[in-house]
């Protein structure tokens, strides 16, 4: 048993190059550096630029963080090794016990905490999946904020019951594109049965605070300070490894914009970059074919919102206004990979894998037989990679340790699995 | 090598103000003079339409100077005609690439004693040899510029090639305010740099600003786009001399201490 680490951990002063800087656009716009202000609280606007290599986690965020349920097991997925019949030893860290079901609480709640403590009044955000949605809506409830939530209209259809669970914490869900928004109008135009995306959601979100006084901008991934947040996964990770006398040999999880994987593999990545440890541990990131920045975009900078709201970042990415297909594993959907992902793939700390998700089904399924819990489609990306290299390790006789984040169940995404059954 | 602006920043807490080479608002006798006594270290802005680290002021001024004629490519053999003998021309690598890098470091070292590229170990690492090669040749002070996002052990590793100065871009941009602890930053890369001055600047525009960031280590502050909004907004010489000197005094600690370095 571990204890809730105390500290969140930064990779950016560990990084092997220096992280480039966020840009404002060479037109004659306003400036989005200037308007992050606006958008977020400033103790959040101070983590994203912080020096520090660890940040004092807020009493109230760790009481917040144990009353939902961390520290989360790491358990070994016995059932799973025996069906693939491996020598390799398989750890998951089940980020699915939070109660919205996945990872996405690990930051929401600090996001709520730090709003509530600068007299902030509402959190408004987008979502695609409803995971995203939902956490802040609890962390709202939690903190007693206002909540306000873009849905995008192909989510919004495909699963009520996340809406469902948003209005039970009392949270409002609109669904994107909207009349309510300058940028949701124009889209609706365009189709009035705009699927939407993340992107689009995203800038009726930010144009929504931008109007307020009192509204601030909730995150889901991509910003330093929400894989900082995420690292209290790899922080208890890295304890409890210890604990079991594990070394671990390869470290995988999904990616959207990153912030499950940034959250388990950051703190091992640290101690790697920093000659500590880990020399030899491998770090795989799997995506989804249908968002596949990673492995297909390019290293440019782009704006985090198709609106281009936001200051531009250098990532991976398939271009903002890139709308993938609607897929069930909404959650990898976005169209870049964070900064500090991005800059670890280049110089090849991280390799990047991605799969289509009739690939990733079957492997969701053997999870849920083998182990007995249902992962998320997003989820199952992972386990697709973590099965792949369980058989290697099979043919070669390699009993090597491999570490994978659970980043939520699929209970509530069982429409995705209906196919393969 | 005489190191002029290294022992500048070594004797006392200085005080280094940003000017955009041919901006007609700031770039004449009247505001230069009104700048020199209070004005330890000259930094000489080279305009460009590609501001990648810039904010609105910065911008609008490199338009300015642009707008009046100067053309981008011979910016540089303008920045030694006010005499600003102990200063340091700040640009991108981006515009030194286009002038040609070598002929336009030859043409620096003609105006200035430091050529500063905030993007050099950014977006040109490879060339980080080039330059300190280049500097050795030309007579050049070398400095280098890092942000509160670089990773410690480069900046361990820049400390020991002993430049002049290290330069921290406090902000993302040049001129905009964001609620980041900037002297907490200050104190972490100050630990970092060692006996190496370090120079903080960007959106530095209040003496409470000043005492922050030297009480929290820095050996010298940069003030550009304040005095540029400033002048934006009413081109008074005696408002501009009062704004300087207010900071000139910060620069000396709260307790009324000189700011004199004791050796």
């Amino acid at each position: 048993m571990v204890n809730l680490p105390r500290k969140w951990y930064n990779i950016v002063p560990d990084l092997p190059s220096p992280l480039p800087p966020p840009r404002d656009p060479e037109d004659e716009s306003f400036s989005r550096i200037e308007i992050l202000s606006k958008l977020f609280p400033g103790s959040l606007i101070d983590q994203e630029f912080t020096a520090e290599r660890f940040v004092e986690i807020p009493e109230e965020v760790l009481k917040a963080y144990s009353k939902i349920g961390r520290p989360t097991p790491l358990v070994r997925a016995r059932g799973l090794e025996n069906y693939l019949d491996t020598p390799a030893r398989i750890y998951y860290k089940r980020e699915d016990v939070s109660p919205t079901g996945s990872h996405k609480t690990n930051t929401s709640i600090p996001q709520a905490y730090y709003a509530k403590r600068e007299g902030i009044k509402t959190l408004v955000t987008e979502t695609s999946a409803g995971q995203w949605g939902s956490a802040l809506a609890l962390a709202c409830a939690l903190f007693d904020l206002g909540c306000l939530v873009f849905m995008t209209r192909s989510s919004y259809l495909q699963k009520p019951y996340r809406r469902i669970v948003m209005n039970l914490y009392g949270a409002e869900v609109e669904i994107s594109p909207s009349n309510r928004t300058e940028v949701g109008r124009a889209f609706l135009r365009e189709n009035p049965q705009h699927p939407g995306s993340l992107g689009i959601a995203m800038s009726e979100a930010i144009e929504t605070v931008l109007k307020s006084s009192d509204a601030r901008y909730a995150v889901g991934s991509v910003m330093n300070f929400v894989l900082m947040h995420q690292t209290i996964i790899g922080m208890e990770t890295v304890m409890q490894l210890e604990e079991l006398g594990e070394e671990p040999d390869i470290v995988i999880g999904c990616v959207g914009g990153g912030s499950n994987f940034a959250g388990l593999s950051y703190p091992i990545i640290g101690k790697k970059l920093r000659g500590e440890a880990h020399e030899k541990t491998e770090f795989i990131a799997v995506e989804s074919e249908a968002s596949p920045k990673m492995v297909r975009g390019k290293y440019v900078y782009e704006h985090g919102d198709s609106a281009g709201y936001l200051p531009m970042f250098k990532m991976y990415t398939v271009g903002r206004n890139h709308v993938p297909p609607a897929i069930h594993a909404a959650g990898l959907r976005y169209h870049a990979a964070a900064p500090t992902l991005s800059i670890l793939i280049k110089e090849g700390i991280v390799r990047p894998v991605a799969y289509s998700q009739e690939d990733v089904l079957e492997a969701g399924r053997i999870f849920a037989k083998t182990e007995g819990i249902i992962p998320a489609p997003e989820t199952a990306h992972a386990i697709k990679q973590v099965i792949e290299e369980a058989r290697v390790c099979r043919q070669k006789g390699e009993g090597k340790t491999i570490v994978f984040c659970f980043s939520g169940h699929g209970l509530l995404d069982l429409a995705a699995y209906e196919k393969i059954l | 090598m005489p190191k002029k602006l290294g022992e500048i920043l070594r004797s006392r807490r200085a005080l280094i103000v940003y000017l955009t080479v041919g901006d007609p608002l700031v770039w004449n006798g009247k505001i230069i003079g009104a700048l020199a006594s209070s004005t330890d270290i000259f930094e000489l802005g080279i305009p460009t339409r590609r501001p990648k680290y810039d904010g609105p002021a910065v911008r609008a001024s490199y338009k300015r100077a642009l707008q009046s004629g100067l053309d981008e490519r011979s910016a540089i053999l303008l920045a030694g005609k006010k005499g600003l003998r102990d200063s340091i021309v700040f640009t991108y690598f981006d515009v030194a690439l286009a002038y040609g890098v070598e002929d336009f470091m030859k043409c620096a070292a003609d105006a200035a004693r430091c050529v500063l590229f905030p993007d050099l170990l950014i977006d040109y690492p490879e060339n980080l040899g080039s330059y300190l090669k280049l500097c050795e040749k030309y007579g050049l002070e070398h400095a280098f510029f890092i942000t509160s996002s670089f990773p410690h052990a480069l900046i361990v590793k820049l400390a020991k090639m002993e430049p002049s100065f290290i330069y921290l871009g406090l902000m993302a941009s040049s001129g905009i305010l964001l609620p980041i602890s900037i002297s907490r930053n200050i104190r972490i890369i100050k630990g970092l740099v060692g006996d190496i001055p370090l120079v903080v600047g960007f959106a530095l525009r209040s003496p409470e600003q000043v005492a922050l960031c030297i009480n929290a280590g820095a050996d010298g502050v940069v003030v550009g786009s304040a005095i540029l909004k400033l002048l934006e907004t009413k081109s008074d010489v005696r408002m501009l001399e009062d704004f300087i000197s207010s900071l000139k005094s910060a620069l000396g600690d709260g307790n009324g201490q000189s700011a004199e370095k004791v050796v």
